[in-house]
């Protein structure tokens, strides 16, 4: 037992359930959540509609209005999420818990520029002097790996490329220091060159700052790999939870089944095994 | 449903909502079944379908209903009675007539007015519509130039200045607002034709080598014309009140004819003392143009529930 | 081996200088070709329409000889296109002719009373605006709610409403049982020669020569049909506020603005409508455009000396002229009008400005 665990976890998440009143009746998008974690990297598998997003944003606080959000406990450090006021939850997001979003085209505000965006999550949270904002969001931007930030500080969401303004997005979401991070499929909508730069840079970063990530990903090798823990989602429910490098001794079915849809290299698989659902997984 | 629907009772409620219809009949029917269920669900719509029934009902039992005549009136001893006189309802305007007769008689107007345009406009804006958005090049261009031509006059405006040309009279008047009410159904055409020109269901239809026309009548037009017709219901709010507008300046139906924007104009001179003249035919106009409203807003929700939210 | 910098800077800057020729053509193109097109429908309602068009211009109690002189110079005898050609060298000049009612050139007509209409509707617009947006915003952010409910039917009846029916029952209501507005006209005659009229907006005028009991009196007059100008115009612009905030409001950076930990008030005003405000300022300047066509009527109930009245009392007394002159100017002006909405949307958006 290390010193970070004698003291509360990071986060504490205990039968987390998001549910949607909808036409039809309701959907549970999350049913039963629970996990802990501490100043690591977890990982959260799925696919669409397993819940993964919603237990990101529910954590967050982000969930829209109509649905309910109950759990035994939600808790940041010692600070209960659920029973907090409003204010206060707002004034841990982007302070201590950040989360950045899967597409710079669609998350940053097409009408403001980059550093506009940048100095408003300082402003928010801090006393700072409009200089000081401007340097700390350039600063930022260099973090990034953003070579140019003083022309880019100027520039409009759409006069940049993907993986800049994901960058750009990162900077804004970092600026303040958080403690923990959500990445909610921040490298899918990128190419595939451009993810394994914005993927080094995040690494970069939360290790620098001693970070919790929650990385969320339907891609389940990208988030072996950069994820010590890795939790696989399905029909709102933990199906498995395993350090990510025994992944391979995984256990449930489905997550076998996820295992075995990728290709390999060196090895005869015709035809490509397609998963095939039980009805069960999904009780 | 995985149960095989050859159990289900045909028209029933789970036939019309199964997933695996088995005709087109049930295909349609089910999503019109689907349609109407949304649009049910809006109080609102309901109300403005309401007053629509109503206005078909009052105009198609006019006789029925009027209890006075609505042109000839009692000059000697009903002149401008008001509301709640006996056998006068609605008061009675300055001839002598019973107001509440004439406004009976006044639907049939209204929805004269009303059918014609649609009928005339509609199909104009269809035509120029499909055929400019499908065949493209300069036959789209010199279409959009004639449409964007016309919708840069304000409706009552053009439609005044072509009534002054042609003279008064309703059906003068039913013309000049056609005239005016077709380019946005065109526009709305064309656009939703060129969201499906190159789509591959047209394509498969040419290589069967259908000809132009037939794609346009038979593929094109069909998938236009739910659009159209929200947007002619919501219009139809519009050319009631320029209808009355051209009536409140003469310039539709000519007296004695019971035509509402008429009666406003003939009832403002005693506004001040007698104001039922001229109030009640406005408080007709408003209702049958809220219906319409109504009724479009709950046909374009119902038919898109994206608009709608959840 | 790389160009230098000035190189591809100049080729990159005279292409754009081309691109931007190119579309400046395009622009002048239409614009050309609409004006050609509105003298085309005015010229066939005022000759082709009518049975008579002489008649139709002269009057029918002109005499034989006007009768005449005119027949000579419309040139009905020559084939339609030269009829057009004259008509349209007429008009491009300046030439409206002549009103048979005020015997006046109908374009010194137009241009005394085109100002007053404009007057009310500036006023409308600005009342539609001021009150319709927050309304807008309003019912978006509580979607579903009372207030959106109210907010919605206030817009609908705004829609169904005969506007000149309404005005009648406000002038009843506000002039003759409560007196609380003047009427008719712009302003009383007591006032008329206390300033001089310079910009044609009389409020404007009355402001800057610092004739404080003139603007009362001109407000008295305004405030009615201003306000019935501006709920209608307000129905238009709340309904338009709330459908653009509501699509606003779902997309991805109002949630990513959230993740930031921005107050809803700030999202709101600073985030959502500054996006919307782009779609919703051209929606405003359209709103101008319709309330040209919502003056027609309303100038007639209130007797307000403006293109409106001028085009219905020429109408009444067969003025053809004057009416086709009217409707070209307003036809004229709602085209620069709908121009210059898109010229605002391109400059207030970024996305289509560095292009």
């Amino acid at each position: 037992m290390t010193l970070a665990m004698t003291a509360a976890p990071l986060l504490t998440v205990e039968d987390l359930r998001v549910t949607f009143p909808t036409r039809t009746g309701e959907v549970n998008a999350v049913r039963g959540v629970s996990f802990s974690l501490g100043k690591e990297r977890l990982g959260i598998v799925g696919e669409s509609g397993s819940g993964k997003s919603q237990t990101g944003r529910a954590i967050m606080g982000l969930t829209p209005g109509h649905a309910k959000i109950t759990a035994r406990k939600l808790a940041f450090g010692d600070r209960d999420l659920l029973s907090m006021p409003n204010a206060e939850r707002r004034a841990l997001r982007g302070k201590k818990i950040a989360m950045i979003l899967q597409d710079p085209k669609y998350s940053l505000n097409p009408v403001m520029t980059i550093g506009r965006q940048i100095v408003e999550t300082l402003k928010t949270h801090e006393k700072v002097s409009a200089r000081q904002a401007r340097e700390r969001a350039l600063s930022m931007l260099e973090a990034v790996q953003i070579r140019d930030p003083e022309r880019v500080f100027e520039l409009y969401p759409h006069e940049v490329s993907g993986g800049m303004g994901q960058r750009a997005m990162i900077a804004m979401m970092l600026v303040c220091g958080p403690e923990l991070l959500i990445a909610d499929e921040p490298t899918s909508a990128l190419d595939v060159t451009v993810q394994l730069e914005v993927l080094g840079i995040l690494d970069k970063l939360v290790a620098e700052r001693g970070m919790g990530l929650i990385f969320i990903s339907h891609d389940l090798r990208l988030v072996s790999s950069f994820c010590d823990r890795v939790i696989v989602m399905y029909a709102g429910k933990i199906v498995e939870e395993l350090p990510s490098a025994n992944l391979a001794s995984a256990e449930h079915p489905y997550t076998r089944g996820l295992l075995n849809c990728l290709p390999t290299i060196g090895s005869d698989r015709h035809p490509l095994p397609v998963l095939d659902r039980k009805r069960e997984w999904a009780l | 449903m995985s149960i095989a629907d050859t159990q289900l009772k045909p028209y029933s409620r789970e036939w019309l909502l199964s997933d695996r219809p088995t005709s087109r009949r049930q295909a349609r029917l089910g999503r019109a079944y689907i349609v109407w269920r949304r649009f049910a669900e809006n109080r609102l719509a309901l109300v403005g379908l309401g007053i629509l029934i109503l206005l078909l009902v009052v105009a198609a039992l006019a006789d029925v209903l009027a209890p006075n005549n609505p042109v000839v009136g009692d000059l000697m001893n009903a002149r401008l009675l008001p509301p709640g006189s006996p056998g006068y309802l609605l008061g009675s305007d300055d001839q002598g007539r019973d107001i509440l007769s004439r406004l009976v008689y006044g639907s049939r107007l209204t929805l004269l007015v009303v059918v014609l345009v649609a009928v005339i406009a509609a199909p104009i804006g269809l035509i120029v519509g499909t055929v400019s958005g499908y065949i493209g090049g300069w036959v789209d261009a010199v279409l959009m130039r004639i449409t964007d031509i016309f919708l840069a006059f304000p409706k009552l405006v053009l439609a005044l200045a072509l009534v002054a040309a042609l003279g008064p009279g309703i059906e003068n008047a039913i013309l000049a607002i056609a005239v005016t009410s077709w380019p946005p159904y065109a526009r709305i055409a064309r656009a939703e034709t060129m969201t499906f020109r190159n789509s591959e269901f047209i394509a498969a239809v040419k290589l069967m080598g259908a000809s132009p026309l037939r794609i346009i009548l038979r593929h094109v037009m069909p998938l236009c014309v739910s659009s159209l017709i929200v947007r002619v219901t919501l219009d139809m709010a519009g050319i009631i009140l320029t209808a009355a507008g051209l009536g409140f300046l003469g310039l539709g139906a000519q007296p004695p004819l019971p035509e509402w924007g008429a009666m406003i104009a003939s009832g403002r001179r005693f506004i001040l003392d007698q104001w039922w003249v001229a109030a009640m035919p406005g408080f007709a106009i408003l209702i049958v143009s809220l219906g319409f409203n109504l009724l479009g807003d709950g046909l374009r929700d119902a038919l898109d529930p994206k608009e709608a939210g959840q | 081996m790389t160009l230098p910098e000035t190189t591809v800077a100049t080729r990159r800057n005279r292409r754009r200088a081309s691109s931007f020729a190119a579309s400046v053509l395009r622009f002048a193109v239409t614009v050309a070709t609409t004006i050609f097109g509105l003298l085309v429908v005015t010229f066939f309602i005022g000759r082709v329409v009518p049975i008579d068009p002489v008649l139709a211009i002269v009057g029918d109690r002109a005499s034989a000889t006007v009768y005449e002189r005119v027949r000579l110079e419309l040139g009905l005898n020559l084939p339609l296109y030269q009829q057009f050609w004259l008509y349209a060298k007429q008009v491009l000049s300046g030439d409206f002719g002549t009103s048979v009612l005020t015997t006046n050139p109908v374009l010194e007509d137009i241009k005394r009373v085109f100002p007053a209409t404009m007057e009310l509707a500036t006023v409308g617009t600005f009342i539609g605006a001021i009150i319709g947006v927050p309304l807008g915003v309003l019912a978006a952010v509580r979607r579903g709610s009372i207030a959106d409910q109210v907010v919605r039917v206030i817009g609908l009846i705004g829609y169904s409403v005969p506007i000149f029916w309404l005005g009648l029952l406000a002038l009843v209501l506000f002039y003759a049982q409560l007196q609380w507005i003047a009427f008719p006209g712009r302003v009383d005659i007591v006032y008329e020669y206390s300033f001089t009229p310079q910009t044609g907006f009389f409020l404007l005028d009355a402001a800057m020569q610092g004739q404080w009991g003139v603007m009362w009196d001109l407000f008295r007059h305004i405030a009615l049909p201003g306000a019935l100008l501006g709920y209608f115009s307000l129905a238009y612009i709340s309904r338009m506020t709330r459908s653009f905030m509501l699509n606003e409001l779902s997309q991805e950076y109002v949630v990513a603005a959230r993740a930031k930990g921005l107050s809803e008030t700030r999202i709101i005003w600073f985030h959502a409508l500054r996006n919307a405000a782009v779609p919703l300022v051209t929606v405003i300047a359209l709103s101008y455009a319709n309330l040209l066509e919502g003056s027609v009527l309303t100038e007639t109930i209130f007797s307000w000396p403006g293109l409106g009245l001028y085009i219905t009392n020429s109408l009444q007394n067969a003025d053809m002229n004057a009416v086709l002159g009217g409707t070209l100017v307003i036809g004229a002006v709602f085209v620069g009008i709908n121009i210059f909405s898109d010229l605002l949307y391109r400059t207030l958006d970024p996305r289509t400005r560095s292009r």
